[in-house]
């Protein structure tokens, strides 16, 4: 569809501006009469922005349609109402601060109204069709309600809807559809259908134009474009911003990104849009406090990368209210387990190493393998504390592989070995989620930062959300998704750009010229299909570009969902930490894939799929436990997760697990058969 | 070398989709049985001398539900009384062939078979439903007008339960759609084995837990007769992403459609968030969390020759159905076809505020600029 403007005839009072998209009022409250240039065809929405009000007259904008045909250049009226109305073949209404809705009765016997009930023609789906295009239907609201929904807690919902209709940034729009033989006409104000207005409207009888009448209070209107091609939700829009139009908040400045489609926000705008919005999310948690030592993790991606820069910006002396904590940046290389892929992402960590280094706080690189590397307690050991003091060089000294830490070389390996012997790709990026998080947690503990931030943008944590329930972890996708993360008793991860999309963050990226760099996954190079996480980041993003609210439909419903942790030792996951959800009723989705298992089984004799083992113990039931202390697979299962059981039935050996995630799943197991021994001796039940 | 079955050492000649297992035809049907009655027990779906309605669509769900449940009802004498209940929506060349099979299938198990068609229970066919909207929105009709035929109709055989065929994939991408959707009522619900609420029959989903691949296997090897029954009007485009989305994570790991209903059966929703309040409808009694059901909304908008009404989601038309109700003067949906036209009522007064007109033409002259 081409772009929808104003007809060059109108009224003696309007100047039209901006490609003939914008009608103005000049002077005065009358002689303001506007049409569509061309006829509209049924169905199709004709809609306007008012963009500015002018104080001291009554009455506001009158809109409806018309037969009589501007390009003829007729005598224009003065006014829509009465006098285009009493010429005829037209069907105008005024547009008032409230009562829009109108009730079609018979001429007559105003008795005895026909009321009828009527269906919105929007029906109530995200994206609305009509015969000329979809759309989404966030553009049939103001940008003001827009926006409102991004800065507000989803808490509290009142004062957003108390603009009018005759406000500005009202958005109202009109339509015409065949019933019958004859048409109805709607207004669609601000999203709402209206209902019929108007109804027999003999539209056979020659072309139906819109007709704007800019009166009264209302000075300026603005056609939104609702059909104009090149809709599809790209990665940026910023080319389809056409030259001259303004940002949508400050009028003023051009525009120069369109954070939803026609609404387009100049640099500046968008700048304070941004931050806000970052601000905001950190703000009204009121979880950061002032001097708090905040561990930033930076991957080098552009979500980290924005992150990181929105810090900066933030803490610099420049900075509207400057933040207050005390950042320290943390890069985790992951290298160990990707070599599969790639030795030569050198010069990519040099360059991460030289940008940390650049925004001036304190910095570490450490690896992965790390997170499984010995030690004496629950945390890093001392030996390694030395390692972890913070240095503004970026330094890796002590991890570097040619360090004589035989410990970290030993866990060089026991991290290959470990990988390789998971089966399924979903379970390696699964396994290596959670160390990388294990390693972020112990790395701020002994560090002594109590929180640490993760760059994960909203979409992100759509892909993740809907991942994680289709690997079983439902419990988890509230925690995992939420502002703060509090499984971990000392350390909060929060995720302070979890508002943003992706399109944004490259937006934010692209006018500040903030640098990211590269690194391949687990994933890199591989087919859509190659793990579930990779998987569900096509389908969400394929929606997302088709259906624009998929990403923040998947986040509303992490949001309604309780985050709450359970105390007890036993009540989280000894790999994870989420909160344990395997103790569920017999009627349960995991009783019965158990009982799947066990029933296509042999009753006695070996189990297939053991004996071909070379580690099997020969015991037949498919309870292996030839290593690491005697452990059987099933006491391994029962302090994990359901989640953390199918990434470690993945293993080609459960018991497997590196020596220290082991030691934590040994001990709790022998803290749990302690307490069935003393368990009729504990007075109080709820005191484990 | 043929491959041994898991169980009994046999020769298998297939692969479990669900476990993996390669398994002989009869310790596949022991399996697969045994699943289902530990469901059905887990579940404590029934109890000695219920009648149990099947809701039989002449799919293959239901064609295996009926079976299976024929079966086990013997076999472990559950002590049921079985009955067969088809719905007739009246959608040409549909159900025509599929009722066919129903037919074949009842005198095959030997079960009661009462068939309950539209027009009977709403003066409507689906053909004539089409008629009036067209093609877009009829699954709404379709759907809803379906879950409510099969109650109706089994309350007038009298029975304590209804079970349909719904299948583990069916539940896993009901979970998805919902997550897809952000509706978070609809999410904490179906995952439920049991629906209904208090005055309303419980309806039991015995295949929960089975993969649909599996009944397809087992109505194949049993050859058991079953009639393909894709819906011929188009489905909600979300779940069709999401069955979509089901198939290909099933393929990365067989287990996931379970691992999905484990994640819906673990939500817990924040006390915070208000959920719909599950009640009665006002005129049909049929389960509904507002006081008029979306079927009777939707039937009231085709009798008024205003089939579009309630397809949306908007309370406002409910709200408006609902005083019209009030006044008594609105069709049960009983009516049927005999009052098809639409009735004039009188505005009530209170409405009537809230709705100015301002159609009256303002004169001019009186305003003040
Ligand atoms: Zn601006
Ligand atoms: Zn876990
Ligand atoms: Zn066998
Ligand atoms: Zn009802």
């Amino acid at each position: 569809m081409p772009v929808t403007k104003f007809h060059p005839y109108h009224g003696q009072n309007i100047r039209l501006l901006h490609d003939n998209m914008v009608a103005y009022r000049e002077t005065s409250f009358a002689h303001a009469l506007t049409f569509s240039e061309k006829a509209l065809k049924p169905g199709e929405i004709f809609l306007v922005e008012i963009e500015k009000n002018e104080l001291g007259w009554s009455g506001h904008m009158r809109i409806g349609l018309t037969q009589f045909d501007p390009s003829c250049k007729f005598e224009l009226p003065q006014y829509a109402l009465p006098d285009l109305q009493n010429m005829g073949k037209s069907w105008i209404f005024a547009v008032t601060k409230s009562h829009n809705k109108v009730v079609y009765s018979d001429a007559g016997d105003s008795d005895s109204v026909d009321r009828e009930i009527h269906q919105s023609v929007l029906g109530d789906a995200e994206v609305i069709h009509t015969p000329q295009g979809s759309f989404s239907r966030s553009l049939l609201l103001p940008l003001r309600k827009l926006l409102s929904n991004n800065y507000e807690t989803s808490v509290s919902t009142s004062s957003s809807d108390s603009a009018l209709p005759t406000d500005i940034g009202s958005r109202i729009g009109i339509m015409y559809r065949v019933v019958g033989d004859t048409a109805e006409m709607r207004f669609i104000i601000n999203g709402e259908d209206q209902g019929p207005c108007a109804r027999n409207i003999p539209h056979q009888g020659g072309p139906l134009y819109a007709v704007v009448d800019v009166y009264g209070t209302t000075k300026q209107v603005r056609i939104i474009q609702l059909y104009c091609e090149g809709e599809s939700d790209g990665p940026l829009q910023k080319e389809k911003v056409s030259p001259g139009r303004k940002c949508m908040k400050c009028r003023t400045e051009n525009a120069i990104l369109i954070i939803r489609v026609n609404d387009a926000f100049c640099k500046a705008c968008f700048m304070v849009y941004v931050t806000h919005k970052f601000r905001a999310t950190i703000g009204k948690s009121k979880l950061v406090r002032d001097g708090e030592k905040v561990l930033v993790a930076y991957s080098g991606g552009p979500s980290s990368s924005c992150l990181l820069h929105l810090i900066t910006e933030g803490l610099s002396e420049r900075a509207h209210k400057k933040l207050r904590f005390k950042p320290g940046i943390i890069f985790i290389d992951e290298s160990a387990v990707l070599d599969n892929l790639i030795e030569d992402g050198g010069t990519a960590k040099d360059r991460i190493a030289e940008l940390m280094v650049d925004v001036g706080y304190p910095c570490q690189t450490r690896r992965l393998e790390e997170a499984i590397c010995l030690d004496q307690g629950g945390h890093l050991s001392e030996a390694d504390l030395s390692s972890l003091t913070e240095s503004y060089q970026a330094s890796v000294c002590t991890s570097d592989p040619a360090s004589p830490d035989d410990n970290l070389n030993k866990a060089r390996v026991e991290i290959k070995a470990l990988f390789s012997s998971i089966k399924s790709l979903t379970a390696r990026e699964d396994m290596l989620n959670k160390l990388r998080q294990r390693l972020l947690m112990e790395v701020a503990h002994v560090q002594g930062y109590s929180k640490v931030m993760t760059g994960h943008c909203g979409t992100r944590l759509a892909v993740n959300l809907l991942s994680n329930i289709s690997q079983g972890r439902g419990a988890h996708v509230a925690m995992d998704t939420a502002f703060s993360d509090t499984r971990y008793s000392d350390v909060m991860f929060v995720r302070p750009i979890r508002d943003f999309s992706s399109k944004e963050v490259a937006m934010y990226n692209s006018l500040h010229g903030v640098e990211s760099v590269f690194l391949p996954t687990l994933t890199t190079k591989t087919h859509e299909g190659s793990s579930i996480e990779h998987l569900t980041e096509a389908f969400v993003t394929g929606l997302q570009t088709d259906y624009p609210s998929t990403v923040s439909n998947i986040m509303r419903t992490g949001e309604k969902l309780s985050t709450e942790k359970r105390d007890g030792e036993n009540s989280n996951c000894a790999l994870c930490q989420g909160p344990l959800d395997t103790d569920v009723g017999a009627s349960s989705a995991l009783n019965a894939v158990e009982f799947s298992s066990l029933i296509s089984k042999k009753k006695n004799g070996r189990v297939d799929g053991c004996g071909d083992s070379a580690t099997c113990c020969g015991e037949g039931d498919g309870s292996c436990h030839t290593q690491s202390e005697g452990l059987k697979k099933d006491e391994v299962m029962s302090v994990l997760c359901y989640g953390c059981r199918m990434t470690t039935k993945d293993m080609a050996d459960p018991t497997a697990l590196p020596e220290k995630l082991f030691r934590q799943i040994s001990y709790r197991i022998r803290r749990s058969k302690m307490k069935e021994d003393i368990q009729d001796f504990l007075l109080d039940p709820e005191n484990s | 070398m043929p491959v041994k079955c898991a169980i009994c050492d046999g020769s298998a000649i297939l692969k479990r989709p669900k476990t993996g297992d390669a398994l002989c035809k009869n310790c596949f049907y022991y399996a697969f049985e045994e699943e289902v009655h530990k469901t059905i027990i887990d579940a404590r779906l029934f109890t000695h001398g219920e009648t149990v309605a099947i809701g039989a669509s002449g799919g293959k769900d239901s064609t295996v539900l009926a079976y299976v449940m024929k079966e086990l009802n013997d076999r472990y004498n559950y002590g049921l009384d079985l009955v067969l209940l088809s719905v007739d929506e009246g959608i040409t060349g549909y159900r025509d062939d599929s009722l066919e099979t129903v037919k074949r299938n009842q005198m095959q198990y030997d079960l009661p078979l009462k068939i309950v068609s539209y027009e009977e229970l709403y003066g409507w066919t689906m053909d004539a439903i089409v008629q009036q909207i067209g093609l877009k929105n009829n699954c709404t009709f379709c759907g809803v007008f379906r879950r409510q035929a099969l109650d109706r109709g089994a309350m007038m055989l009298k029975v304590n339960k209804i079970v349909t065929g719904h299948n583990a994939d069916d539940i896993a991408e009901t979970v998805v759609m919902n997550v897809l959707r952000g509706d978070i009522g609809r999410l904490r619900r179906c995952t439920a084995i049991t629906t209904g609420a208090e005055g309303s029959l419980p309806r039991c989903k015995p295949f929960k837990y089975t993969y649909e691949k599996e009944i397809v296997m087992y109505a194949y090897f049993k050859k058991l007769d079953y009639f393909s029954t894709e819906c011929i009007y188009s489905p909600n485009a979300y779940r069709g992403f999401a069955r979509a989305y089901i198939k290909d994570v099933e393929k990365i790991r067989p287990s996931a459609i379970i691992d999905i209903i484990h994640s819906g059966e673990s939500l817990s929703v924040k006390t915070t968030v208000k959920m719909p309040v599950q009640g009665n409808c006002e005129r049909c009694g049929y389960i509904s969390s507002n006081a008029i059901c979306k079927a009777c909304v939707l039937l009231e908008g085709l009798n008024r020759g205003l089939p579009r009404l309630g397809i949306g989601k908007t309370h406002k038309e409910r709200r408006k159905i609902e005083e019209l109700s009030k006044e008594g003067n609105v069709n049960p949906p009983q009516s049927g076809a005999a009052e098809r036209q639409p009735t004039s009522i009188q505005t009530p007064v209170l409405a009537m505020e809230s709705l100015s007109l301002d159609r009256r033409k303002p004169d001019v002259s009186k305003l003040d600029f």
